[in-house]
């Protein structure tokens, strides 16, 4: 069964690609604007562990052949977007796969549905009746609350994604425009009487590449507070599902599922972040 | 839906067939759901940076949670049945003259 995300994941799978372009495409900026390229890109506001790396690890002077003297950072342009690889196509199959397993649980709530209205003083009526019915109707309603967790899940998750791709998808047109003049200086360097011409592609550039590690900070500033917001959200709603779960079946069992998904992910969580290569630098 | 005093409407396959019913649409749609969302989790893992850590945590913990609560609600689904089927059952004793009892779920 397919869905919007999974029509989302088909238009927006390249984003891993875009990554991978915008990568290399500034490796190969880097050979003509080292200076702006290489140096440390701000990332106070880029989140905690990224900015502790950014404390941690020293500028480096470099002297590069062509170049001279250039300041290295932790948090250059190529570090950057390394890091913020994501394979976007995948993120929104992970949504469709929850929101599936929220459709699954909705069609199961309204077949309990018409059992919960087919108890009628014709067929049943008593004391156990009202105490049985009582049971049912919690029961009901805590089906239809984790039916809404799947779906906000899915929703919120796969905003991100689709930001994740705008961001992806600008990073790979300036640095690929970036390479394309890279490419286009380095050919004229070597050919006789043109150095000129090479100069004035590299003069025209170097706005260009002032301009990426200012969006490619202010993007990824973006990003961690939507993470933020994001995990503030899942984590409440998530929250709310156990409490009303053990408050609707009255035997603790949303706090006891609450405290097995902690848990779980906590234990996984090694296994869960080296798998996918999920890196714990940027977003956090 | 309340019972009105004095007035007792027992259809024993009815009661029976109500937690038969419950079981069985729990069973047939509630462990698809609890895969779909393992799928999820394992899915997230492969997506790479995946929108920040904090992101995927927050999925991953949606997703656990999900997977769980389908699982357990299965079960309650089943105690559901075993409840409709003792009802019916001790209401069948009543009848056949064994003496009223209390009955709860």
């Amino acid at each position: 069964m397919s869905n919007t995300y999974d029509s989302m994941a088909g238009a927006l799978s390249s984003g891993n690609e875009l990554g991978n372009v915008a990568l290399v495409s500034s490796l190969i900026a880097c050979t003509v604007w080292p200076e702006h390229l290489l140096a440390p890109i701000p990332a106070a506001k880029s989140g905690i562990l990224l900015s502790q790396l950014e404390k941690r690890v020293p500028v480096k002077t470099v002297n590069l052949p062509v170049h001279g003297a250039v300041d290295v950072g932790p948090t250059n342009v190529p570090t950057r977007l390394a890091l913020i690889r994501t394979d976007t196509g995948k993120m929104l199959q992970a949504c469709s796969r929850i929101h599936e397993s929220g459709s699954a649980g909705l069609r199961y709530l309204e077949e309990l549905n018409k059992q919960y209205y087919s108890v009628s003083p014709a067929t049943w009526e008593s004391n156990d009746q009202a105490a049985y019915s009582k049971q049912l109707l919690d029961y009901r309603n805590s089906v239809q609350n984790t039916y809404c967790l799947a779906w906000e899940t899915a929703l919120l998750t796969s905003i991100v994604a689709v930001l994740r791709f705008v961001q992806l998808a600008i990073a790979a047109v300036i640095a690929g425009i970036l390479a394309a003049m890279a490419i286009a200086y380095w050919a004229l360097v070597f050919i006789p009487f043109t150095s000129a011409a090479a100069q004035s592609i590299r003069t025209a550039g170097t706005a260009i590449a002032r301009t990426l590690p200012t969006i490619i900070r202010v993007m990824d500033e973006i990003m961690v507070k939507v993470g933020w917001v994001h995990a503030g959200i899942l984590g409440v709603r998530t929250a709310q599902a156990a409490i009303s779960d053990s408050m609707r079946l009255d035997d603790g069992e949303g706090f006891r599922v609450l405290g097995g998904a902690a848990v779980e992910v906590l234990g996984d969580l090694v296994k869960k972040l080296t798998k996918g290569q999920v890196n714990v630098l940027s977003g956090f | 839906m309340t019972g009105t005093p004095g007035t007792r409407v027992i259809d024993r396959a009815f009661i029976e067939r109500l937690g038969r019913n419950i079981e069985q649409s729990a069973n047939d749609h509630l462990p698809q759901a609890s895969r779909d969302a393992a799928q999820a989790s394992d899915l997230m893992t492969t997506a790479g940076q995946g929108g920040g850590l904090l992101v995927v945590l927050a999925f991953f913990f949606a997703a656990e949670y999900v997977e769980e609560a389908w699982r357990t609600k299965t079960g309650t689904a089943q105690t559901l049945n075993e409840a409709a089927q003792r009802i019916a059952t001790r209401w069948r004793a009543v009848e056949e003259g064994y003496g009223e009892h209390g009955i709860s779920v």
